[in-house]
């Protein structure tokens, strides 16, 4: 939660029309959650831009309640469900998940190739549960440990109790933990 | 808000992978690494992105005069199109129909003009052979 004095710092922003410093400090978080979220960089692209487009169009309706990050984020994965909604791009997403997994990388910097290769295959498992998880703990799962949001601005953000947050936390990590565990067998 | 499925909270402790078994953090945070760094982009890109952005923000919304020069031809088409089913509604029925109405009453007139029904017809006829001898 943010401090009153945030809040109303926020507001004056939002409402004051410095809206370039305000896709500065956000772009990033926005692409790289609707990115993993759409699973088609151009998709993300176009995304992103509405998200902010329509940050502007309804900044009447900012009240502070929430930071300004947590509002944004909101009306990202408002757009990225409604975009995954949309059946005419169903079958393309198809086509793009299958080759998605094999092109996220574990991070480079080990020391032989054989961690480099088991880190690879941890990496690849951890995307495969979480790529079978429903759309809402998905979702809980990388704002959680993607973008490390506290579970009170996850439970703004997806419009839901925090118990609620913590139910679909506690299975998403069940299951991504259930197939680490496999895949160490 | 969705208030169903109640949490188990005495399963809380479970919501910190990071605190539990090494080997489940450790892949934890190769995956949040491998989420961010799929998302790395050139500065270029996120330059490109803020100035679209800003242009689309600043691009005037279209002014009445604008509106008016879509609208107006848009509704004289639809004017047309119901003018143009409207008088097609109204056309007269076609020469076939009249014909086959006057066939079906001379058909008629003709049956009223008859002695007897058409279902006695070979009964009449034998009846006119017997008066004839």
């Amino acid at each position: 939660m943010t401090s009153a004095a945030e809040a109303e710092m926020q507001k004056r922003t939002i409402e004051g029309g410095d809206f370039d410093w305000i896709v500065l400090q956000n772009q990033k978080q926005i692409y790289r959650t609707l990115l993993f979220i759409v699973r088609n960089a151009d998709a993300a692209e176009v995304l992103t831009q509405e998200c902010f487009l329509r940050a502007f169009r309804k900044r009447d309706s900012f009240r502070g309640e929430s930071s300004l990050a947590t509002w944004l984020m909101r009306i990202a994965i408002n757009l990225a469900h409604d975009h995954l909604r949309n059946r005419r791009l169903a079958f393309w997403r198809r086509l793009m998940r299958t080759d998605r997994i094999e092109t996220i990388q574990a991070p480079a910097a080990h020391r032989s190739a054989e961690h480099a290769l088991i880190n690879q295959e941890l990496v690849s498992t951890v995307h495969s549960a979480v790529e079978r998880l429903s759309p809402k703990q998905k979702t809980v799962f990388q704002l959680r440990f993607v973008e490390e949001m506290p579970l009170d601005a996850i439970a703004q953000v997806m419009d839901l109790e925090i118990g609620t947050v913590k139910t679909h936390l506690y299975r998403a990590i069940e299951a991504v933990r259930s197939a680490c565990g496999k895949q160490a067998i | 808000m969705e208030r169903k499925d109640n949490p188990d909270h005495s399963k809380e402790p479970a919501l910190d992978p990071e605190q539990g078994p090494g080997n489940f953090a450790e892949s934890l945070r190769m995956f949040r690494e491998s989420v961010r760094a799929s998302a790395e982009r050139p500065a270029f890109f996120w330059t490109r992105q803020r100035n679209t952005i800003l242009a689309r923000i600043n691009k005037p919304a279209p002014s009445a005069k604008f509106r008016a020069l879509v609208w107006a031809p848009a509704a004289l088409v639809v004017f047309l199109c119901l003018f143009l089913l409207v008088e097609n509604s109204k056309a007269p029925p076609p020469d076939l129909a009249a014909g086959s109405d006057q066939i079906l009453l001379i058909e008629v007139e003709r049956a009223l003009n008859q002695d007897y029904p058409e279902a006695l017809a070979p009964a009449a006829v034998f009846n006119d052979e017997i008066k004839k001898k």
